[in-house]
């Protein structure tokens, strides 16, 4: 398996077991070195669990499916030397993987410039698919889509008349703040205030007595794993309650170990395929990638890679047979790509009109106690949930210490 | 009824309790030795991590009670090694920018040092009262903020009565106030210099464990009690104890009434307002500096 | 008998030389003048004979030993203390604070008792230690401080805060007073007082070795005179002898003598 995989990161062939016939090629780039190599090796392992169900259910239309990797290191220079090989020498038919915005910014081009389609896993900026270019598809939400969970179920199901800002002063908190800000336009809350604090902060009382006054039924709270933590614990000692909600990052091992069962009824919202068993496709795919990998618990990347190299051979399949002729076949590729529309583990997945996926965005989850353990549990959407949205109750109905 | 303009009053006099608690230690260093130690929230930061390791070991009353005793002297001791070790050598031989040099390199290597042996993963102590919640109509805040308050309190007060009423007190307060007179009257500096020292990193000890029960304990946790301490020394006048004290619960009250009726995102700006106002209108703070 | 000797004591400030090869004895009991014109390097020999500084070259010899190295509170210790130029009170502390700080390490204790005992043994009683107090309000009382016993040192007047000083100085139970222009910046009649006091001092057995400008201060109360001039001794002997002397009277009294 080691040598295997050292293989793979030397960016040589992989061949099926299939033997006779000719395997289709694909280019998977990602920062297979560097900073991110374990990150980046996540995303393999998605792959190489959807490869083997390929090629196990006899390959595409009858031929094996062969990845062929190029490693970017995170660095544009690499990633375009690495895509540029992939779509010259080895004539792949279409480009998958990809991780690092700027990379990928990078690499697509190349791609569309050589009418080939490349379908990027990872990679949350906008731009990627904002720039009109033909044959870029994305599988992974953008960054605005990060919080389009939140939106729905803002909308759906908590319709708040009143809400509050109490965000990092940076750009992660007033980009968050400006999408918020948008829908709680279009579904009729009125902001009540805007507060900030800067990164390091310690005391937030000021902040929450004045919050308290103003009794926002939900207080959107951008923050990092200790201040996020910090404005639970603060909120509580001034016997103040309100629906947090935060983008969902600050919800690490240490944050629960500050907060123990304060952090109740907080929300953001989660990728993690382990959270949505609920879903049968999500379930199935965790069950499958434990089994092939014993002791392991797939994560956000892994359901990432995993769908991206799903959603090619699926249009590989819909392309039918190929002709031959590699610029008709990546058009052909392409043109499939477009009528995508299949249920994978990170939900369902449909192209917009630029590429972009839609349809994926994350669940909602929401800080809830077993025991008095917290732990975060899908809420939204009703597909994939594993509990109910509960509303915060008072300090003193609270029971656990 | 719940009053915000009270609500905050208490918020900022809880604060600006640990604050003069700091500062307090500062001021007295600075005082007697003219040593502005850019080190000393890192001070707090070791208190905070000897109160996260005796409470892992000892649970509850005992252990948040043990660590302040174990802070202090921890602290105490470490300020003396430190005085001995780095600054006593050279406070002959440097200038005042060296001695800024080796206080920041010395932030630097502790906050470094504490990284490594701690983790940057931040910690909570966990609170003995177990959350209790003290609603007071008006206000509200919990008990164990309210025994903060009370033990910063207490240890200020324990501090006035030692340096105005013990001998060694007094002779700390005269070194402060002329080093060179209270030599020539018979008192030993170097004494003097290892005791204020000492007795200035334990109170930062003691605060840094207060600071750590009231907000969270990292390895760079260090920087914001070191600037307000600063802040507080300055506004109080360089050297100035009872100003220090008197400062360290204005600059909290400020921050958070201002945070409340002027503007949140400039709360931390306000201790620097109001020190360019003050250094402008009385150049050596609100209650005069300690001269050479 | 001779209670202290300086040899040849001589004082660099880098490159500048501010006394040249001192030296002189005083006699247990005498009061010793020390006159020289602004500059002649008065202040910087009782900083040296105090512990201040440290001399360049030379040796300063107390009872017969050498307190040439020695620390400043060491010498104090021994019996040395002095005032000021320009007055060094405690200004943040009390009149009678002020001569209790003086009397703050007097104790054999040693240093742990100092920190500890103190603080436990006689809990918050240091200020109100009844030996303590009745020593510093009689010397205050010698002084003519006593009615302002309780007064923030700051807000005394000048002439009264150079007093503060010379009973600080006493409360460190001195056998030789090094007293710096006590009587300058002061009217005619604060200086007839300061005359007294210092005159007092010395009736107690104190020797006093004094800078003063004021020549009727110096006349009145010196039994000899020592005169500096560029940081050296240039003349030696009672009053009369040393304002006789031609060197001196070109040197320093020049205009003042026909004054
Ligand atoms: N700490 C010091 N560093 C450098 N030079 C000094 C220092 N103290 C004194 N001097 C210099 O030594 C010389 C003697 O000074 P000193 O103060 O002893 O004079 P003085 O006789 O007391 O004069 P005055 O009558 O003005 O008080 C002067 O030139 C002075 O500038
Ligand atoms: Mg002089």
């Amino acid at each position: 398996m080691a040598l295997l995989a050292l293989a793979l990161c030397l960016g040589l062939t992989l061949a099926a077991p299939a033997g006779a016939a000719e395997p289709i090629k694909v280019g998977i780039v990602g920062p297979f070195t560097g900073s991110l190599a374990h990150n980046a090796s996540e995303m393999k392992k998605g792959m190489m669990l959807a490869l083997d169900q390929i090629n196990g259910q006899g390959g595409v239309n009858g031929r094996p499916l062969e990845l062929i990797f190029g490693d970017t290191s995170c660095k544009p220079a690499n990633g375009v030397a690495a895509a540029k090989k992939l779509l010259s020498r080895d004539k792949v038919l279409v480009l998958g993987g990809g991780y690092c915005s700027s990379v990928n910014i990078a690499t697509s081009e190349v791609a569309n410039a050589e009418k080939t389609p490349v379908v990027v896993a990872i990679a949350i900026s906008p731009t990627i698919t904002n720039r009109g270019l033909k044959y870029v598809f994305r599988t992974s939400p953008n960054s605005p889509m990060f919080l389009q969970g939140i939106n729905n179920w803002l909308a759906e199901v908590k319709k708040p008349k009143t809400v509050a800002f109490f965000m990092e002063n940076s750009d992660y908190g007033r980009d968050g703040q400006k999408i918020w800000e948008a829908q709680c336009k279009k579904i009729g809350a009125k902001v009540l205030d805007s507060f900030y604090f800067e990164i390091g902060d310690t005391d937030f009382t000021t902040q929450i007595s004045k919050l308290k006054q103003l009794k926002p039924d939900v207080t959107f709270n951008i923050a990092s794993t200790t201040e996020a933590a910090l404005i639970q614990k603060q909120a509580k000692e001034l016997n103040f309650v309100t629906q947090w909600i935060g983008v969902g990052g600050q919800f690490t091992q240490a944050y629960f170990k500050m907060t123990g069962p304060v952090s109740e009824f907080a929300m953001g919202s989660s990728l993690e395929p382990t959270k949505a068993m609920k879903d049968p496709v999500t379930a199935a795919f965790v069950k499958a990638y434990q089994k092939k990998y014993p002791g392991s618990r797939p994560g956000i990347f892994s359901s990432q890679g995993y769908d991206n190299l799903m959603v090619i051979a699926d249009a590989l399949k819909r392309a039918g047979k190929l002709s031959g002729n590699l610029a008709k076949d990546r058009d052909k590729v392409r043109d499939a790509l477009k009528a995508t529309d299949l249920k994978l583990s990170q939900g369902a997945i449909k192209f917009g009109p630029d590429g972009q996926v839609f349809t994926v965005y994350p669940s909602v989850v929401q800080v809830q106690l077993k025991n008095c353990q917290p732990d975060t549990y899908i809420i939204y959407p009703a597909s994939r949930a594993a509990a109910k949205y509960l509303e915060p109750t008072p300090w003193s109905k609270r029971q656990c210490k | 009824m719940e009053s915000l303009f009270l609500q905050q009053v208490v918020n900022g006099l809880i604060v600006g309790s640990v604050y003069s608690l700091i500062a307090v230690g500062l001021t007295m260093i600075f005082g007697v030795m003219r040593i502005s130690n850019f080190a000393h929230g890192d001070f707090s930061m070791v208190g905070a991590y000897i109160a996260v390791f005796l409470l892992a070991w000892v649970p509850g009353w005992m252990g948040w009670v043990g660590s302040l005793l174990a802070a202090a002297a921890g602290v105490g001791l470490l300020g003396i090694l430190v005085e001995r070790g780095v600054f006593r050598p050279l406070l002959t031989r440097w200038t005042d920018l060296d001695q800024i040099m080796v206080s920041i390199g010395l932030f630097i290597l502790m906050e470094n040092l504490a990284q490594l042996f701690f983790g940057a993963t931040p910690r909570t102590l966990s609170d003995p009262f177990g959350g209790v919640t003290v609603n007071m109509g008006l206000v509200s805040t919990s008990a164990m903020r309210l025994l903060c308050f009370a033990m910063a309190m207490v240890i200020i007060i324990v501090l006035e009565v030692y340096l105005n009423r013990a001998r060694m007190g007094v002779a700390i307060q005269a070194t402060a106030q002329n080093r060179t007179a209270a030599q020539l009257m018979g008192i030993n500096i170097n004494l003097i210099y290892a005791v204020t020292f000492a007795l200035g990193s334990a109170l930062a000890g003691l605060g840094g464990v207060l600071y750590g029960t009231l907000f969270a304990i990292y390895p760079t946790m260090g920087a914001i009690p070191t600037l307000k301490a600063f802040v507080v020394t300055i506004l109080g006048g360089m050297g100035n104890i009872r100003g220090a004290i008197f400062s360290g619960f204005i600059l909290g009250v400020a921050e958070t009434l201002g945070g409340t009726y002027i503007s949140m995102e400039y709360k931390h700006a306000i201790g620097f307002v109001i020190i360019i106002l003050v250094l402008l209108i009385i150049p050596n703070g609100l209650f005069g500096r300690s001269e050479k | 008998m001779r209670l202290l000797q300086t040899q040849k004591v001589t004082k660099y400030f880098g490159g500048l030389c501010a006394l040249k090869e001192v030296s002189f004895n005083l006699e247990q009991g005498e009061v010793m003048g020390l006159i020289g014109p602004n500059g002649a390097g008065k202040t910087t020999l009782i900083n040296i004979i105090s512990g201040a500084f440290h001399p360049s070259q030379g040796k300063v010899v107390y009872h017969g030993r050498d307190i040439s190295r020695l620390k400043a509170h060491q010498i104090n210790v021994l019996g040395i203390a002095r005032t000021f130029q320009v007055v060094r009170i405690f200004k943040r502390l009390t009149v009678l604070e002020n001569v209790l700080t003086a009397m703050v390490d007097r104790s054999k204790e040693g240093p742990w008792k100092l920190v500890w005992g103190s603080f436990f043994k006689r809990v918050c009683a240091f200020k109100q230690d009844p030996e303590a107090c009745a020593t510093a309000e009689g010397l205050l009382a010698s002084v003519g401080l006593l009615r302002y016993r309780d007064e923030q040192a700051e807000n005394l007047p000048y002439a009264m805060a150079k007093r503060l000083e010379i009973a600080r100085a006493l409360a460190t139970r001195p056998k030789l007073l090094l007293l710096d222009e006590p009587s300058s910046g002061l009217n005619p009649a604060e200086q007839n007082e300061q005359i007294k006091i210092i005159r007092q001092i010395n009736e107690q057995g104190v020797t006093i070795l004094i800078i003063e400008h004021v020549m009727k201060v110096i006349m009145d109360i010196s039994h000899r005179l020592i005169v500096l001039h560029y940081g050296e001794k240039i003349a030696e002997g009672t009053p009369k002898e040393v304002y006789s002397d031609p060197l001196v009277v070109e040197a320093y009294l020049g205009g003042e003598a026909h004054a």
